[in-house]
């Protein structure tokens, strides 16, 4: 019923160059308790251009809980190929984002800014905010934390390369 | 004169009574004397007077007396005005109105019309009255029971009557009565208000009371009853105080001589100054002393009496007198009741008064004020509604006591009524029995604590399966009596326990009793500060007391389940005592049950011992691993005082070990006894674990293998069923005994004589012989104890292996605290358990420090002071076994704190209450943190994902506090300030919270709506003329039901009030609502339950659409007007699949957004498309 509105919400109302959708089961019915959602490079960031693929599950008890945020992992073929043969490759190369994908932000965080009436709007704007603006103060990945805290050119360069990598259509 | 005369008999009898009053309580009485007797302006003389004088002078004070009464029109008369209920009882403002003519009045009718009553009645019982036993000087030993009869017939006679009056006006005559009757008045005024008004409730109470008392009088045994009663009232001053005395007619030795007893006045005269210290006691004194002459005027006066034996004794307590002086009424009263035959409620009543008299024998005020106020609370509801000094929650905890003690209906009404008068009326208790007084305090606070915390403490008994500790009665109810801790202990014992009380219960009661002195005397040595003792040592000594609880029980399950109680030997509980003991009831054990399960299963011989063994293990463990743990300290305890034990015990685990393994044996071991019973599987497992570890370890078990020859092997299959028996010899128990006794060949002669009890052959004796005979030769010359204690200690440590963790994962920062905070395991907070509906915590306000941390004031240091009210409500933790964190019970009232510190960033200033409430908790850098001396530590981000506040509710004490705070690792630049604060946190239930609610007023509601855009900045111009109105909730999407918002809300949107209760959720599952869940789901603005208002003019908007049968709207467009109209929900008209495309064109497109069925419908794979 809720997320039944929050779709509502969102096909009424949705910045430009975001999508959310919910999937379709194996059965071809609609859940709406997942989620596939894209989220663009800010313009005029080094961001600009890229399209960040985002899964939302919302959980049983939302809005109670907020949904969770995952980038997807990287597709066999990429993960295959030679120049990552070998190697783990966290699902999006950020300091906020966990190996697994999740991605740290404190309006995703019940125990923090959480509240029942963030709408899915708000959220993806949220990391797409992040992208540009990671939050030094809680780390979720070594590489890319290190990367950013130490050498930023490099970093910068990395984010290029992943923006490359996740071209916007 | 008539009267005179039968006076001064009287009196003569009262000094026989006295004797039995003396033989009682002994020097005592010298002490009550010394508190009496020289202040009475009007007798100084008198106790010296020899008793011929004596008897003159209380003779001529009875004709005086008698001379008043014959002043007043007619006696009769007076009598009828007295039965009017008021006379003596009224409330405070009736003091001092009655005149003084009045009470005499009264005590002169009251004379005349027992005196005439004896006369006329002529034999009625001596108990009764002083008069009669002038008839008759002896009274046979039966008495009491002839009283009860005689009552019965000659009711309803007017003397009984007429002695429920001569109570109360005795009383009367303490309270308001003597030569200045404005005096009393003036007391109560002086008393503590708390008192005085207790009083004042309690008189009115009274008054009703006295009514009762003489509709009582008509009833059954209502003289004796009466005597009994009247007995007390008169104590508390000399002339009364002959009452009591007056009343045991039946006293044992009425033929000692008075002329004795007479003499030692004098010298208690002398003393009694010293004893009067304070004022109000010396007030009350002169009171009682000059009512003097109008107590005379009633026979059992006999003002002289108390002064007999004094000199005897020692000075004393007071209160132990008349601790004396009440228990002698009740073995009086007692006596009656075992003498009348058996009637309705007799077992009810004669438990209560042999706990009354109990309660007398260990002074327990506390147990008669409660037992006495649960009992008149029940005669004043009876007739007259609720006594005004009782609140609901007293009324509930009455509620408890009856459950305790049998309700009181369970009685005949008259018994009752003199339960509610023993031992003394109880307005007249309170009022000049300091003792008695704190103990009525005592008990309406435990009566308030019994209403609410009654039920969570059977059930978490239930639940825990071991009764209360001392403890937690101090605790949770304030009892500190030790009656009735003991009748609730056995009443949530009973609830525990299955089937019926055995010695298992005897043994439960005795850790009980030893429990409470073990408190008491810390408690004690606590308010002495003699020193106190650590709040671990306390809890390893509750641990221990828990532990023997559940041993006992566990042993008795074991009883039960085992269904042969006959043939166990009471367990032995108690670790102190020592296993040899435990050995000693084997022999019995094992004949029996060998006997029996032999002849249904045909086990080897050797089954019953080992059945002999295992219910000693039981005797002593149980399931439970720390039972288990128990015994192995025990066992340990054992080997190490006994080192040359060691070998033999580690062989008789490990054997028993393969005689479970070992197939022949098997099907005699689980017979079906074993196998009913899970423990003893249990058991077996424990000691197959035992032998493997042990084994493993190479140890005893294969030397001693070898040197009887069978094959060194670990396997069971190996095993032979000859080996077995040396489970006999290597029972540590049997082996002690032999070696205390230092013949190596008793454990033969045990052994066998199960053997030879058993009719079927053992299958090989000898070897058996042969081999426990050397094991233990052996095991004493050539192995040296030292080798096997690692073996042992493996053995131990081994029997429920935990993997060690060795992985030391990277600091995430957002932890799994459930692996990351492991080191800080210890600070859990308390598990909270409640048994009521629904509960919410939230934080009900905050005390904070003026000054707050920053980078440049890194320390405060603050006193804070916490009233009563709240500490009377703070939560109370129960200790849990197993290194779980404590159990908390908390109802709704009940308050906790916590210590939080939050971040002001940079903003100024102290935040305020509403701040505080939503600020997330920080600790800034390192933060250590002493509250009242103790240290505490802190739970950061890094381990707990969160940083979390400090649970503090068991620190926090009534009066100053002190928090001292100090920081390091702020960083140098930082302009961030802290604010740390105590905060209390408050329990309600969702009805609580509904009927608190506020309201904002239609009117007023609307107007902050509408005023909304006039008050924008002038700078902005508001083009739009109407606004658009959410109505639906956060949560669900739907149109709310009861639209709430917090205070410091801005936006208009509300949320439904009972969604929002609903989905504040415990993080722990089972836990009510915590404190940090109350934002607003909007905008996470201060939501807790006082902050959240019910907004009427959504409300109406709501009322409204129902009228209009539109609840499915969810959205109003309102105009300035104020007027306002449906904003309809953009319905797709042409919402075909195509037709959604395109999002961002804007309104136009999102008035396509398609109804759900649409969806389901075949076009929604082109609304996805659209999505992208």
């Amino acid at each position: 019923m809720l997320l039944t509105r929050v779709r509502k919400q969102w096909r009424r109302d949705h910045p430009f160059g975001f999508f959310a959708k919910p999937v379709r089961t194996a059965q071809g019915v609609l859940d709406l308790k997942k989620w596939e959602c894209g989220v663009p490079g800010k313009d005029k960031t080094l961001w600009e251009g890229g399209l960040f693929k985002l899964d939302v599950l919302f959980p049983d008890e939302y809005p109670t809980k907020p949904p969770k945020c995952t980038i997807p992992d990287w597709s066999p073929e990429v993960k295959l190929s030679d120049k990552n043969a070998g190697k783990f490759i966290p699902p999006l190369f950020h300091p906020n984002v966990y190996p697994s994908g999740t991605v740290c932000l404190s309006i995703l965080n019940e125990e923090e800014g959480w509240k029942p009436a963030i709408t899915i709007k708000q959220i993806l704007l949220g990391i797409q905010d992040l992208l540009n603006d990671p939050n030094p103060d809680s780390p979720a990945q070594a590489d890319a934390y290190n990367l950013f805290k130490r050498d930023r050119q490099a970093y910068e360069k990395k984010v290029k390369a992943i923006v490359k990598d996740n071209p916007a259509p | 004169m008539r009267a005179a005369k039968v006076q001064s008999r009287t009196r003569t009898e009262f000094q026989r009574s006295n004797s039995t009053t003396n033989a009682f309580i002994g020097g005592t009485q010298k002490a009550w004397m010394t508190g009496q007797l020289p202040e009475s302006t009007r007798d100084p003389s008198t106790p010296k007077v020899s008793m011929p004088k004596a008897l003159d002078q209380a003779s001529n004070q009875a004709s005086i007396t008698l001379h008043k009464a014959q002043s007043l029109p007619e006696v009769n008369k007076a009598v009828k005005n007295s039965d009017l209920p008021n006379t003596a009882f009224g409330p405070e403002s009736d003091h001092g109105r009655y005149p003084t003519q009045r009470r005499r009045q009264e005590g002169t009718k009251k004379f005349t019309s027992r005196s005439s009553t004896s006369l006329a009645t002529g034999s009625t019982p001596p108990i009764l009255s002083p008069s009669v036993a002038e008839e008759d000087p002896q009274p046979p030993p039966a008495i009491p029971m002839d009283v009860s009869t005689d009552a019965e017939n000659v009711l309803p006679s007017p003397s009984p009557s007429v002695e429920a009056r001569q109570n109360s006006v005795n009383v009367v005559e303490i309270e308001d009565e003597g030569p200045q009757p404005h005096v009393a008045e003036a007391q109560s005024v002086e008393a503590p208000t708390a008192t005085l008004e207790e009083l004042v409730l309690r008189c009115g109470g009274m008054e009703h009371f006295e009514r009762l008392l003489k509709d009582a009088g008509k009833s059954n045994y209502g003289p004796v009853q009466i005597a009994a009663s009247a007995a007390a009232p008169n104590l508390p001053g000399t002339t009364s105080s002959s009452g009591p005395r007056g009343q045991r007619p039946g006293s044992k030795n009425p033929l000692e001589s008075e002329s004795d007893r007479e003499r030692p006045a004098p010298s208690i005269a002398n003393k009694r100054p010293q004893e009067v210290t304070d004022e109000p006691r010396k007030r009350l004194q002169r009171l009682r002393c000059s009512s003097f002459e109008d107590s005379v005027a009633i026979p059992s006066a006999t003002t002289v009496l108390p002064s007999q034996n004094g000199q005897s004794s020692a000075p004393a307590v007071p209160s132990d007198i008349e601790m004396g002086v009440f228990y002698q009424t009740l073995t009086q009263r007692m006596q009656l009741i075992a003498n009348l035959p058996e009637r309705e409620g007799s077992h009810v009543e004669r438990p209560r008064l042999a706990l009354l008299r109990e309660a007398c024998e260990k002074s327990d005020y506390f147990y008669l004020v409660l037992h006495q106020l649960f009992c008149f609370d029940y005669e004043i509801r009876k007739l007259y509604g609720q006594i005004p000094g009782l609140n609901e929650m007293h009324r509930k905890g009455l509620d408890v006591v009856a459950f305790l003690l049998v309700s009181n209906e369970r009685m005949v009404d008259n018994a009752v009524t003199w339960f509610s008068i023993f031992p003394l009326p109880l307005g007249e208790l309170i009022m000049n029995r300091p003792e008695f007084a704190s103990a009525h305090t005592k008990v309406l606070r435990c009566l308030e604590k019994m209403a609410t915390f009654w039920n969570d403490m059977r059930s978490q008994c239930t639940k825990r399966i071991y009764p209360p500790l001392v403890d937690e009665l101090v605790v949770r109810f304030n009892v500190d009596s030790f009656l009735f801790q003991q009748i609730i202990f056995r009443a949530v014992l009973r609830d525990i326990w299955s089937g019926k009380p055995d010695h298992c219960f005897h043994i439960t009661e005795e850790i009980f009793n030893r429990d409470y002195k073990e408190v008491m005397s810390r408690l004690s040595l606590s308010r002495l500060s003699l020193g106190s003792i650590s709040a671990e040592s306390v809890k390893l000594y509750q641990q221990a007391v828990i532990q023997e609880y559940q041993q006992t029980l566990v042993s008795h399950r074991q009883h039960t389940v085992a269904g042969s109680a006959a043939s166990m030997a009471p367990p032995r509980l108690q670790q102190s005592q020592s296993l040899l003991a435990q050995a000693n009831h084997y022999p019995n054990n094992r004949n029996t049950s060998q006997s029996e399960h032999n002849e249904n299963t045909q086990s080897p011989p050797t089954f019953d011992l080992y059945a002999a063994q295992r219910h000693s293990l039981f005797a002593a463990s149980g399931p439970a691993p720390i039972a288990i743990h128990a015994i192995q300290n025990s066992r340990q305890g054992n080997l190490l005082s006994q080192s040359q034990d060691l070998a033999s015990n580690e062989f008789t685990s490990s054997q028993i070990g393969d005689f479970t393994q070992s197939p022949t044996v098997l099907p005699g071991f689980f017979s079906p006894e074993a196998s009913m019973n899970s423990p003893g599987q249990w058991n077996s497992e424990q000691h197959q674990r035992e032998r493997r570890t042990s084994s493993t370890a190479g140890n005893s078990f294969g030397i001693l293998n070898n040197l009887d020859n069978t094959p060194q092997s670990t396997t069971a299959t190996q095993q032979t069923p000859h080996v077995v028996p040396s489970n006999v010899s290597g029972n540590p128990h049997t082996h002690q005994l032999q070696q205390n006794s230092g013949l190596q060949q008793q454990p033969h002669n045990r052994v066998p004589s199960s053997s030879i009890a058993n009719p079927h052959p053992c299958p090989q004796p000898e070897v058996r012989r042969s081999f426990s005979n050397r094991a233990s030769e052996i095991s004493l010359p050539a192995l040296s104890p030292q080798p096997f204690i690692p073996s042992f200690y493996s053995s131990l440590t081994h029997v429920n292996p935990t993997p060690l963790i060795r992985s030391y994962p990277p600091l995430p920062t957002h932890p799994n605290p459930t692996t990351s905070a492991l080191h800080q395991a210890h600070l859990r907070s308390p598990k909270l358990s409640y048994s009521m509906a629904k509960c919410y915590r939230y934080i009900n306000h905050v005390l904070m420090p003026p000054e707050e941390l920053d980078s440049k004031n890194r320390h405060v240091n603050w006193d804070f002071g916490v009233n009563r009210e709240l500490t009377d409500w703070f939560a109370q933790d129960a200790h849990s076994s197993h290194g779980a964190p404590p159990t908390r019970s908390i109802v709704p009232g009940s308050r906790l704190c916590r210590i939080r510190c939050i971040s002001l960033k940079d903003k100024a200033g102290m935040p305020a209450e509403s701040e505080w409430a939503v600020a997330d908790n920080v600790w800034p850098g390192s933060t250590a943190i002493v509250l009242n001396g103790i240290a505490l530590d802190i739970r950061k981000k890094s381990h707990h994902g969160k940083d979390l506040p400090i649970e503090v509710t068991s620190y926090i004490k009534e009066g100053q506090n002190n928090l001292s705070t100090a920081v390091i690792g702020f960083q140098k630049d930082s302009t961030t300030r802290y604010a740390i604060g105590v905060e209390f946190i408050l329990v309600v239930d969702d009805q609580k919270i509904k009927n608190q609610m506020k309201l904002l007023p239609y009117l007023e509601a609307r107007k902050r709506i509408l005023d909304q855009s006039k008050n924008m900045d002038p700078d902005i111009e508001v083009v739009q003329s109407q606004k658009v109105l959410d109505l639906t909730d956060p949560f669900t999407a739907r149109i709310f039901d009861v639209p709430v918002r917090g205070i410091n809300c801005q936006h208009n949107q509300c949320f439904d009030r009972d969604i929002f209760l609903q989905t504040r959720t415990a993080k722990v599952l089972g836990e009510p609502c915590g404190p940090d869940e109350f934002r607003c789901p909007i905008c996470g603005q201060d939501a807790r339950p006082p902050s959240l208002m019910i907004d009427s003019f959504f409300m109406g908007l709501r009322n409204e659409l129902k009228e209009r049968g539109r609840l499915d709207a969810k959205a109003i467009i309102l105009h300035d007007s104020g007027e306002w109209e449906i904003k309809e929900e953009e319905e797709a008209t042409g919402e075909s699949g195509d037709g959604t495309g395109r999002k961002s064109a804007g309104p136009a497109a999102a008035r396509t957004s398609s109804t759900s069925t649409a969806r389901q419908s075949a076009p929604r794979e082109v609304i996805e498309l659209d999505d992208d």
